[in-house]
């Protein structure tokens, strides 16, 4: 997920990790506080506008988007049903649009499925956005975020050799997979427990190469002088602007403005 | 610390001081390293040469405290380098003194990018950025990565890698760099990088290095001085034009010497030249054949003009086998994408029963991308592939199994059974034969293979060269008549390669047909019957090795070197030597005939 990182100058990118990560947070808040799917629509509408302005390859959000459509398509029907019309408040809401099953029984009220979208829209914003945060931020800033919430140095370094090793494992996995296959192997047939137990001969070979790899990677350490000082040297270091601070006082204004809304009746159903 | 000029006093301390040096890994069965005494004074390119096992890796682990810090075991003797004892100062405090690059590049990568991995050295050393971004600059300047700073690390070739891991240690600017093992997993371009970044540290620098290293021509052409290690201790020390123009002796260590100094040797045996003439280096060779041929004519006609018999290139070549057979393999307008990266465009190859062919060309060229289509590993983009007679399309890996055997590099990507015979046994078990018949082709294959001895052993006991016939075996007990073999020398000492490829030519000999991807010409020269170059995803030479290893432009378009004695044979063309030789045999045959 972090190597999805696209380098770019758009403002998106240019601003700093922490404002970002305030933003998305408050996002976040946005959308949990409000159930009406106009708002949410809104919501997500400005994220586009965001998603936009940052230049991302919106054939990509739509990557990670696509596999989740069946996941949508069943999150309104259950809501549709399993929200009865007396949840909400609203007389609209509360209208019964039609009964599935004779003798008044299933119904499906219009409320269960606007918030059969909110849910939706509420699940589409929050990738788009995490998606946004961690498409125009590269790991190194991320990793300052951790220095400055004094994460120890130890828990960063594993984070960015596990995210470094990834790429590593998927070839050496590949390389596993067409020499099992190579020799006869029959690895994608058969039933569940037949796949399980032929994942074995894929298995042995990766953990045996993984304990040679890590014993390496302990010299290589090491040979790289790990551990010779308390203090280590990030080769960036992540400063606020004057951007950046307005950027987040924005954020936390509206907010406030929506939690008030809220408060009001606003975006109820 | 920093800006402490390195020559206060260290004029008179040796870079490299090893006393008496033993030591035995926890739970070794016997001691790796046995009374090992030298010292290096700077600076100096020392090479350690030996077979494999014999404790070269050991011993460079030992030069910066590696062992005994990190690897406990029984350690006696004394280590200093620049001074300072290696169990007296920790691991982290050496390294700015003593760089250790290790083999595999791969689990020496630390950062995401190319600049954060040079970072991570100085980082830990707790430099400040501008310091830190200087030593980026300068290291990835020496190993010829300037530009790649932003680039992914998952991203790079095998020989960038390498590159990049040189530089990650040059970042701690250390004054003795030790090697192991720099260029065995490199294509011949990937190598050649490696060796000029080593230039460029001679010179600007003035580094002492230290190298592990099997290939004997590159030692031979800038090594001051040569440790041969055999079985933990050292057997020879001396210049090395002492031991590689010595031919019995590197038999002897089992070194394989450069061509150039087989050459010499045999003339030198045939009476032709003294001993002290054998030449070291190309060039040497050059002038030496050039000397001896002076006013004589190398008439050898009739050989030059059966060798100018060139051999129609791919699809249309003529092969003993008869007619009316289909081809092993067929291969018809392939292409094949990953993405939107092409990486075989329009390949036409046809390859007959019973022929040896080396695949030879840089990495990335689309060697393995093209024999991953023999048994549908991949499958094509565009185009057909025929094996004996029948399209690839729609059969499953499992069926072709049974006509295409493919070999892996590294046996350790398939072991997994406890035994070695069920090892051999595993892709058996889904052709549905019965339990006696199972067995004897079990028992079948570990005979060829010979290790009909260790059949009940568990596999991870074995040997390397051990575990890769056993490699071999689990792909031969499908009993394909095609064997694709990816680079079965890469890594290995000589005799290791020579036993190897004694097993390859005997499975050819007995009907096999072959095809073998390689970067070492040497081999390729030696056993292949037919050559054929790829270069960026098409077939750019298909011939005799003789006939491909004289086209000398089509080689270097495809970053390949020939084997050093038809480097040789090219330059002394003026003086009418054959193009198209390729052992040293050949070489000295037609130079003995002159005189």
């Amino acid at each position: 997920m972090f190597l999805e990182y696209v380098p770019g100058k758009s403002p998106v990118h240019k601003l700093d990790v922490r404002a970002k990560v305030v933003v998305f947070i408050c996002l976040v808040t946005l959308l949990f506080l409000f159930k009406h799917p106009a708002y949410n629509a809104f919501i997500l509408f400005s994220v586009a506008i965001i998603a936009f302005s940052a230049r991302l390859p919106f054939s990509r959000l739509w990557g990670m988007l696509a596999p989740l459509v069946p996941v949508f398509v069943i999150i309104m029907i259950i809501t549709g049903y399993t929200y009865p019309a007396s949840t909400f408040s609203s007389p609209f809401a509360r209208q019964v649009l039609f009964y599935s099953w004779p003798g008044k029984r299933l119904p499906v009220s219009t409320g269960g499925i606007l918030y059969g979208f909110t849910l939706l829209l509420r699940i589409v914003t929050m990738v788009a956005s995490s998606s946004i945060l961690t498409l125009t931020t590269p790991l190194g800033d991320f990793l300052q975020l951790l220095r400055i919430l004094r994460v120890p140095y130890e828990i960063s370094f594993v984070i960015t050799t596990g995210i470094r090793f990834v790429p590593t494992m998927e070839a050496k996995s590949t390389m596993v997979l067409d020499a099992q296959r190579s020799r006869g192997g029959m690895i994608d047939t058969g039933g569940m427990v037949q796949r399980i137990k032929a994942y074995v001969p894929i298995m042995v070979p990766m953990i045996v190469d993984s304990i040679r790899m890590s014993e390496n990677l302990a010299c290589a350490m090491l040979n790289r002088g790990y551990g010779a000082t308390r203090d280590w040297t990030t080769l960036q270091e992540i400063k606020m602007t004057l951007g950046d601070y307005l950027v987040i006082a924005a954020a936390i204004v509206i907010t406030g403005i929506a939690v008030v809304m809220a408060q009001h009746g606003y975006g109820m159903l | 610390m920093m800006g402490v000029n390195a020559l206060t006093d260290t004029k008179a301390v040796q870079a490299i001081e090893v006393d008496s040096l033993s030591y035995r890994y926890p739970k070794g069965p016997a001691y790796s390293l046995k009374d090992i005494s030298f010292s290096v004074d700077s600076p100096r390119f020392v090479a350690i040469m030996g077979p494999t096992g014999s404790g070269k890796t050991t011993l460079a682990m030992t030069l910066n405290g590696l062992i005994p810090q990190l690897f406990e075991g029984d350690l006696a003797g004394r280590v200093s380098v620049m001074g300072m004892d290696t169990q007296r100062f920790r691991v982290q405090t050496l390294v700015s003194k003593v760089g250790l690059v290790m083999q595999d590049p791969e689990t020496q990568i630390f950062g995401i990018t190319v600049e954060e991995d040079v970072a991570f050295g100085p980082g830990n050393m707790g430099l400040d950025t501008e310091r830190i971004r200087k030593r980026i600059d300068d290291s990835l300047r020496i190993v010829r990565l300037t530009g790649y700073e932003g680039r992914f690390t998952s991203q790079l070739s095998g020989g960038e890698k390498q590159r990049l891991a040189i530089a990650g240690i040059l970042a701690m600017y250390p004054e003795i760099l030790v090697l192991d093992e720099p260029t065995s997993e490199l294509d011949p371009l990937g190598r050649e990088e490696i060796y000029k970044a080593i230039d460029n540290l001679q010179r600007e620098r003035n580094l002492t290095i230290l190298a592990v290293e099997h290939s004997s021509e590159d030692v031979a052409e800038r090594a001051d001085e040569v440790i041969v290690v055999n079985s933990g201790a050292i057997v020879w020390r001396g210049h090395p034009r002492d031991l590689f123009c010595n031919v019995p002796l590197t038999r002897e260590f089992g070194i394989r010497p450069p061509q150039v100094c087989e050459f010499g040797w045999k003339l030198h045996e045939l009476g032709y030249i003294s001993s002290s003439d054998v030449p070291l280096t190309l060039a040497q060779a050059r002038e030496l054949t050039r000397t001896l041929l002076k006013g004589k004519s190398l008439a050898c006609q009739g050989e030059q003009g059966e060798r100018d018999q060139l051999q129609p290139s791919s699809g249309t070549r003529q092969s003993a086998a008869p007619a009316l057979q289909s081809p092993a393999v067929l291969v018809e307008g392939l292409e094949h994408n990953y993405g939107n990266i092409t990486a075989v465009r329009g390949v036409n190859l046809e390859i007959e029963k019973g022929e040896f062919v080396a695949l030879i060309g840089q990495n990335g060229a689309g060697k393995t991308t093209l024999v991953k289509h023999f048994n549908n590993l991949l499958k094509p983009s565009g185009g057909k592939v025929y094996i004996n007679g029948a399209d690839t399309a729609g059969k499953t890996i499992g069926s072709l199994s049974r006509h295409v055997g493919y070999v892996f590099q590294n046996p350790d990507h398939q072991i997994f059974c406890s035994t070695v015979s069920e090892e051999v046994g595993y892709g058996l078990r889904h052709l549905g034969l019965s339990e006696a018949e199972t067995e004897k082709r079990v028992q079948d294959v570990l005979e060829f293979v010979n290790l009909q001895e260790v059949a009940d052993r568990h596999p991870f006991t074995l040997g390397k060269g051990e575990r890769q016939r056993l490699a071999v075996a689990s792909v031969l007990a499908m009993r394909p008549n095609i064997l694709v073999i990816d680079e079965p020398t890469t890594g290995q000492d000589w005799i290791g390669a020579e036993h190897m490829m004694g097993l390859v030519k005997n499975l050819h000999e007995s009907g096999h047909t072959i095809i073998m991807i390689t970067h070492d010409m040497r081999i390729v020269a030696e056993y292949a019957e037919r050559v054929v170059v790829m270069h960026k995803g098409r077939i750019v030479a298909d011939g005799t090795p003789s006939n491909v290893f004289s086209k000398g432009d089509v080689l270097r378009a495809a970053y390949l070197t020939p084997p050093q004695i038809s480097q040789l044979a090219a330059e002394l063309e003026d003086y009418g030597m054959p193009l198209g030789i390729t052992t040293v045999d050949e070489a000295v045959a037609v130079v003995s005939r002159a005189l």
